[in-house]
């Protein structure tokens, strides 16, 4: 009988496995079937998440239900993708969802924008690497600098910080990263040349954004701007002062120099049309922004010396001479009428802002309304001008206002301002800025042939116009907006420009990330109670020049974070996005199906976070009780956790709800690896955890203990954060323990010549560097040493799992935790003649044996016969582990590969490659040689030993 | 023929005050110094009637009911000293016998209420044992599997698989070491048949699995009882004590190779564990959770080998038909379901108690002739079949006789054998919430649809409750409930929505009342009524006295007055009332 059979899937025939299920069958043959509790290493089925539903036509006729606990059978036609199934899979993922706590991310990001991930780049900031943090800011935006500057972080509003005292400083944060990296910046690859080209209609964030983006697409970029240099409102809205020129000029350059070109001083409607354009290039992107000011139909705005705010300041940057007398009158409360005013300020002028409504209505920030005032400006609030008065002579004497008061709430939900009859106020003024306000002046565009809705350019949800190959984004479509959404929309729509030049338009949808849409789950419900026992820590603020200095010039006010401060602010976060953000199959799935929050809802249990353990935190809002933590203890022979109560209220949790950190299991670290979920997430071995998205930066074998066992390592920039195993699993030894903390190169270079030395080394020394060592040694008169175990197995995996019953001591389990997988536990009996023992025993019979070893290299070394460290030593050599106690050495050399094992007793010490880092040969505790492979690349050299002349 | 003198002894007995009763009579009889035997015996389906007393003497058996201790001596004096029976308290004589018994015919409960179950003696001279004689000493396993395959005996627990053809797979199956399991965990609210078989006629079940076990070849077993029966366990001890005693099991049973025990493992109450997989993990000492079927017990079963698990009731079946004869019991019942069932008969009934019909005896016999009707005359509204994994079914099903395939088409199931009626005053709504309330809450949490489902389902029920719902929940609650249904794990889960979708086919309209009219007709639902004191109203102000809320005032001999504000619409003043002058709306 054959051990085969074929069944149909999606229409095709595949040969599979007889024994296995329909869900065995689809994953041997890369058919996607979602499951959340079916584990590959678990033989049965648990049968509990209902996700792997697919259509199966055989023996029982036509049914939509389970594959994972459905045989395979002859004659079995399986469809996996029907309106049915989809719509099944989607209800039990919105049901799981339903039940499900937490946030996928942090408030911040849900609020960016431009989706930063700021919870990222604050936890690079704090593990010391801004560099980092801007690489990961520069996957969404080209903008770093300019909104490290001028960004007026709606993140912070959200931030949950605040309801333990203060926001973080995210906004400075960033500045603080962007700038460590102004002078030599990461740049990303920018691939093959797609021969596609594309015209930018706009040099402000918006086209910068679609230019960057496209450029990296590989395709030839240009941005035809009207002004006489690029940047936009970032140039000629922004004052010098919040985003310097110097610093924006060198964001500019650095995308320029991805290659891309750029033609200034042409307008577009004037000195080039759309239909130029488009013959030029492939596709047209339009994004010339908001550049005319809103006046209101007030008596006098036709007056000598009554401006538009946006006009005002670009006139400024332009350097023109604009006359506006002593006394300024500004009308508005937003961010421009700001920036208006304390330019104005800065012109050493008498400045008085006029505004409607009260002061919790303005919408420009607290904090430049702050500073604003810090210089001297004056705000009238509930004013709102009537008529501006004086002469076509002489212009603007004095504006007359009306008092106002608020009432009802208008259709924005701000309460209305109503006019106080009969009470009026005059102010004298020189001059009036209408900061009230900006539009696209969509006449030009209209004459393009674009189509236009009231105000801005009409656009698709693909970001296209009514004119074929011409996209748009940023200010043009949305109306005045900041730098931060524009870039977040510019972005979205350069890889719609992408999808259209690669004819694939109809796929394009944007992305998940974009405005982070329906698939991420978040929790509104936390408030200050929440984190009443949390330490009150003070927002650091940026420190800025004083007011009485700012207003003589116009230069930069923020004084910039040092690196400690930074560090120390970024280390605030409270980390509200889920750890296991990048790796989290429910959002996955959530996003595949559609599946949604609001979709089922209802009650929730609440559920305490279990931080008690050293490397995981447990959260069982997440959890979907899949229970495959549950079966994976069990296979460890361990019940570190399990289902308790019934129905609803049904959790996992360790036995009588103790924490996790009791437990005395060094398997827990599995359990993590085994669920699908943010529920069981390992910390990972570095300050603030993240998330980061993980490279899988190659596979060797773990040096935690004798065994071996092989590992894949992942990390993030080079430093590894965390390893998982190939097969079966890890212990918390090696999968928490060992990972090194990497010594840093030094460039030292010892010279001790014409002396006896003696080398000790570790367990962990392969056969390729204690050759070496003896050499060393041996070349000097002295000898290699190791603490080499007394025993080692007499027999191997293969006995081991032949073996009729096997005593095993407590010891060597804590030694090598893995065993525990390896021994049938059906066999395990008290110590008896002639069977396999997993330590030497005492008796003085000797049967077979395995030896548990906490030496990666134990067995090798043994096989050398390395005899015991004398206690008298002239030079002593301590390879790669501890300086022994009670050794008595006239000077002492200690290399280390893991920084965490530097002594301070040490004369000199040198940096050696860690286990990651170095090529070398070993003999795990079965005595079977594995090769180590260098998954982490290392400034150290290959031989440790080529440090000069020792 | 000597007088003797039986009292009901099962839980429904002894709950009634069976205890004192017997206490008073032994006592009564003892100082008369009369030679007259009492036997406690179980529950002789009259649940509705107890304390009974059963007196036969050479005239015949006469059975007093509702026995308080203070009638004890009157019925000694009279009936047993005398020879007068106390005519007031005679439920049945033999001049004139009760009708409860008319529409019933007994073979599981032929001895309930009959012998002494602690005595194997009195299960013996029944005829008791007989059966697993014949089958050591005269047929081979097989010929008994074909035996009652012939019955058309079919599982009693709910799915109604045939039992011969269970046996057949478990027969089959290579191994050994096979497991014989009696399912005793009754979980379903208001269920009660299992509970009084095992207290009646506990070796009637034994018998069975011992041949079961020899027609299997079984050598092991296991009855999941659960520990809320003490008195069934107790008598199941006594029972396998006295069967091992008499060599019925045990080591070389009645002198032949075969030999067979049995262990009683008590459950811990968890409706789940009623399901095989769960009560098999249950044995094995794991949490009792489900898992995904094939493999079936026959193949892979307790402790991984081939087991049959059937219900107490097909294993107490089991000696009936091999001493009668397949085609005996195959004539009693339908023509695709051989025997009787045995009912828990509750709810809003005159006469509730345990009732073994033949199958497909319509219902309209079962509530109306051996219950008597529905309490208080009023009008019958609906049946919930199946207890909570069964559905409502309402008076048009009345003449449907009761079989597996009718009660499944009309979206109930015959189930484990629950019956619970109910009258104008249950609101469908209610039930249907009170059902899904039940199996949300023992849902093992396993699986999804099962876990959250029906706690949304249940969610959006208690919307309708609150006059809260909208017509997009009926749509919502609809859509879940076939999805729970479909993707569910296991029976529990797949079957949990049923009171839901078989009160929405039958009693849509009192859906739309709850959520258009804002209006429970039934009077239930309490966010949805007000109660309002009449002019009927005596003053007599009891109701005032009772109300937990102090919201009655009024002066003696006036009109009562509810302040709404107050009310919490408990109904204390409702039931209180003499004159019924409490309305509700």
């Amino acid at each position: 009988m054959s051990d085969k059979i074929t069944v149909k899937i999606d229409g095709e025939e595949y040969e599979c496995a007889k024994d296995g299920s329909v869900l065995d069958a689809c994953r041997e043959n890369g058919i996607f079937i979602p499951t959340l509790c079916e584990i590959e290493h678990i033989e049965e089925p648990f049968g509990g998440c209902r996700v792997c539903l697919v259509e199966i036509t055989g023996p029982r006729g036509t049914i939509v239900t389970t594959s994972c606990d459905t045989p395979l059978s002859d004659d079995l036609e399986i469809r996996t993708e029907t309106a049915e199934i989809i719509e099944g899979r989607r209800s039990a993922i919105e049901l799981l969802l339903s039940e499900h706590t937490g946030d996928c991310v942090a408030p911040c990001s849900r609020e960016c924008p431009a989706s930063l991930d700021v919870q990222g780049y604050l936890a690079h900031i704090a593990n010391g690497m801004p560099r980092e943090a801007v690489k990961l800011i520069k996957e969404q935006t080209p903008l770093a600098l300019s909104l490290g500057r001028a960004c007026f972080a709606p993140c912070e509003e959200e931030c949950r910080r605040q309801m333990v005292e203060e926001p973080i400083s995210i906004r400075q944060e960033k500045q603080y990263a962007a700038e460590v990296d102004i002078n030599d910046p990461w740049t990303p690859d920018v691939p093959y040349d797609t021969g596609k080209s594309i015209g930018i209609v706009g040099g402000g964030p918006a086209g910068l954004t679609a230019a960057y983006f496209l450029r990296l697409k590989g395709h030839r970029v240009t941005i035809y701007d009207m002004m006489p240099e690029l940047g936009g409102m970032m140039r000629y809205g922004i004052p010098n002062y919040r985003l310097p020129k110097d610093i924006l000029d060198k964001e500019i350059q650095w995308i320029l120099d991805l290659g891309v070109d750029a033609k200034t001083d042409v307008e577009f409607g004037e000195d080039i049309h759309l239909e130029d354009l488009k013959e030029v290039h492939d596709a047209v992107f339009v994004s010339t922004g908001a550049w005319e000011s809103w006046m209101i139909p007030i008596e006098g705005k036709d007056l000598p010396r009554v401006y538009g705010g946006i006009d005002f300041l670009i006139d400024h940057t332009l350097g023109k001479d604009i006359d506006i007398g002593e006394k300024v009158m500004v009308v508005g409360c937003g961010n421009t009428a700001m920036d208006v005013a304390r330019t104005a300020r800065r012109m050493g002028k008498d400045v008085t802002i006029a505004y409607r409504r009260s002061a919790e209505q303005a919408p420009a920030s607290d904090e430049e309304m702050r500073e604003a005032m810090e210089e001297g400006i004056r705000f009238e609030y509930l004013t709102n001008p009537e008529k501006i008065c004086g002469c076509e002579m002489n212009g603007v004497s004095k504006v007359t206002c009306a008092r106002m008061e608020l009432g009802e709430p208008d259709a924005s939900g701000r309460a209305r301002p109503v006019k106080i009859e009969g009470e009026k106020v005059e102010f004298e003024a020189d001059s009036v800025i209408l900061a009230i306000g900006q539009s696209p002046e969509v006449e030009k565009l209209e004459e393009e042939g674009l189509q236009v809705e009231k105000y801005t350019l009409s656009v698709n949800d693909k970001f296209a116009t009514n004119l074929e190959g011409v996209f748009a984004a940023g200010d043009v479509t949305l109306g005045p907006c900041s730098i931060v959404e524009c870039t977040g929309h510019a972005r979205e729509a350069a890889f719609a420009v992408d999808a259209y030049l690669s004819g694939v338009l109809n796929e394009y949808s944007p992305s998940e990330d974009y405005r982070l849409p329906f698939g991420y789950i978040h929790t509104d419900e936390k408030d200050e109670e929440d984190f009443a026992d949390w330490n009150r820590i003070p927002r650091l603020k940026m420190q800025l020049r004083h007011p009485d200095e700012r207003v003589k010039d116009n230069d930069a006010i923020e004084m910039g974070f040092k690196p400690a401060i930074a560090i120390q602010e970024a280390e605030r976060c409270l980390e509200c996005g889920c750890l296991d953000r990048f790796m989290c199959k429910l959002k996955d799935y959530a996003d595949i199906y559609g599946a949604s929050q609001e979709g089922q809802q209802g009650f929730k249990y609440e559920h305490e976070i279990d931080e008690s353990h050293p490397w995981i935190i447990r959260d069982p809002g997440k959890c979907v009780l899949c229970g495959s933590c549950v079966r994976t203890t069990e296979e460890h022979g361990e019940g570190v956790v399990q289902f308790v109560h019934r129905g609803f209220q049904t959790v996992v949790e360790p036995a009588f709800g103790d924490p996790l950190g009791d437990t005395d299991s060094l398997m827990v670290g599995s359990l993590a690896d085994a669920c699908p979920t943010g529920a069981l997430e390992e910390v990972p071995p570095s300050n603030k955890p993240g998330p980061f998205e993980l490279d899988k930066m190659g596979d060797t074998y773990c040096m935690g203990c004798g065994l071996g066992c092989p590992t894949v390592v992942y990390g993030n920039d080079n430093v590894p954060l965390r390893l998982a195993p190939v097969r079966g699993h890890l212990c918390d030894i090696g999968k928490f323990q060992s990972i090194p903390k990497l010594v840093a190169s030094q460039d030292k270079h010892g010279t001790i010549v014409d002396k006896k030395i003696n080398v000790y080394a570790s367990l962990n020394t392969t056969f390729e560097e204690a050759e070496a060592l003896k050499e060393l040694a041996e070349g000097t008169g002295g000898e290699l040493y190791a603490d080499i175990p007394d025993k080692v197995s007499t027999v191997g995996r293969e006995e081991l799992l032949e073996a009729e019953e096997i005593y095993v001591e407590d010891e060597a389990l804590a030694i090598s935790p893995v065993l525990k997988d390896l021994i049938p536990r059906s066999k395990l009996v008290e110590w008896k003649e002639d069977v396999i023992s997993v330590v030497a025993p005492s008796s003085d019979v000797e049967p077979p044996y395995v030896v548990a070893q906490a030496g990666a290299n134990a067995y090798g070394l043994y096989e050398m016969n390395l005899p015991q460290l004398p206690e008298q030593n002239e030079v002593l050599l301590v390879y790669d582990t501890d300086i022994p106690e009670d050794i008595d050495a006239k000077y002492i050399i200690q290399m280390v590969s893991d920084a965490r094992d530097i002594s301070k007793t040490a004369d000199a010490v040198i940096p050696i490659r860690s286990w990651l880092e170095k090529e070398g040969t070993i003999k795990n505790l079965f005595g079977e040689r594995v090769k180590l492979k260098p998954v982490v690349d290392s400034e150290l050299p290959k031989n440790p030993l080529s440090i000069g002349k020792v | 023929m000597n007088t003797k003198v039986l009292i009901g002894y099962a839980s429904c007995g002894i709950a009634a005050g069976a205890g004192e009763v017997d206490r008073a009579l032994r006592s009564r009889i003892a100082k008369r110094s009369l030679d007259i035997e009492i036997t406690k015996v179980g529950c002789v389906g009259m649940c509705h009637n107890e304390p009974i007393i059963e007196i036969h003497d050479p005239n015949g058996v006469y059975v007093y009911g509702d026995v308080e201790v203070s009638d004890v001596d009157e019925i000694v004096e009279s009936h047993l000293v005398e020879g007068v029976p106390v005519e007031e308290k005679l439920i049945s004589s033999p001049e004139e016998s009760y009708d409860y018994f008319d529409v019933q015919e007994k073979i599981v409960l032929r001895n309930s209420g009959v012998i002494d179950p602690e005595d194997i003696g009195d299960y013996i001279d029944s005829g008791g044992y007989e059966a697993l004689k014949k089958v050591l000493t005269e047929m081979s396993p097989q010929e008994v599997i074909d035996e009652i395959k012939n019955s058309n005996l079919r599982g009693r627990g709910g799915a109604g698989f045939p039992t011969g053809l269970k046996w057949q797979f478990a027969a089959n199956a290579p191994g050994d070491e096979k497991y014989i399991i009696c399912n005793a965990d009754e979980g379903d609210p208001g269920a009660f048949m299992d509970r009084s078989i095992l207290e009646g006629d506990p070796h009637a079940v034994l018998e069975g699995m011992i041949i079961g076990a020899y027609a299997i070849g079984a050598s092991d077993s296991y009855i999941y009882c659960r520990a809320e029966y003490p008195l069934a366990l107790k008598r199941l001890d006594i029972g396998i004590e006295q069967a091992k005693e008499k060599g019925f099991l045990g080591e070389n049973i009645l002198g032949t190779d075969f030999s067979f025990d049995i262990h009683i493992k008590e459950g811990a109450g968890a409706f789940v564990c009623g399901e095989e997989t769960a009560l098999m993990h249950s044995i094995e000492g794991e949490r009792g959770m489900p898992r995904p079927r094939p493999p079936f017990p026959a193949q892979k079963g307790l402790f991984g080998k081939p087991t049959n698990i059937n219900n107490v009731e097909t294993w107490a079946n089991i000696p009936w038909i091999i001493r009668n004869g397949a085609e005996e019991y195959a004539s009693i019942g339908t023509e695709r379901s051989g025997g009787t069932k045995v009912f828990a008969l509750a709810g809003k009934i005159k006469r509730g108690g345990l009732v073994e019909v033949p199958i497909g005896t319509p219902l309209r016999e079962i509530i109306y002739n051996v219950g008597g009707g529905i309490d208080e005359d009023l009008e019958f509204k609906a049946v919930q079949l199946g207890g909570p994994s069964g559905g409502c079914l309402p008076a048009e099903y009345l003449d449907t006789p009761v079989d597996y395939e009718t009660l499944t088409e009309a979206g109930a199931i015959m189930g484990s054998g629950g019956m619970i009626v109910m009258d104008e005053c249950d609101c469908m709504v209610n039930v249907a919430r009170y059902f899904l309330d039940f199996t949300q809450k023992e849902s093992c949490g396993k699986c999804t649809f099962c876990r959250v489902g029906t706690k949304r389902m249940l969610e959006i029920l208690d919307k309708f409750t609150h006059g809260s719902g909208t017509l997009e929940d009926i749509e919502s609650i609809k859509n879940l409930a076939s999805n729970i249904k479909a993707y569910s794990l296991c029976g529990l889960g797949q079957t949990a929505p049923n009171p839901v979708l078989t009160t929405l086919r039958y009693f849509e309209h009192e859906y739309y009342d709850h959520l258009q009219e804002q209006t429970c007709s039934a009077g239930v639902c309490r966010e949805l009524i007000t109660f309002t004191i009449t002019d009927a109203c005596v003053g007599c102000t009891r109701c005032a006295s009772e109300c937990p809320t102090e919201a009655i005032t009024g002066e003696r001999g006036e009109q009562h007055v509810i302040d709404q504000e107050y009310c919490i619409k408990c109904g204390a003043c409702h039931d209180v009332c003499p004159v019924n002058a409490v309305e509700v709306d």
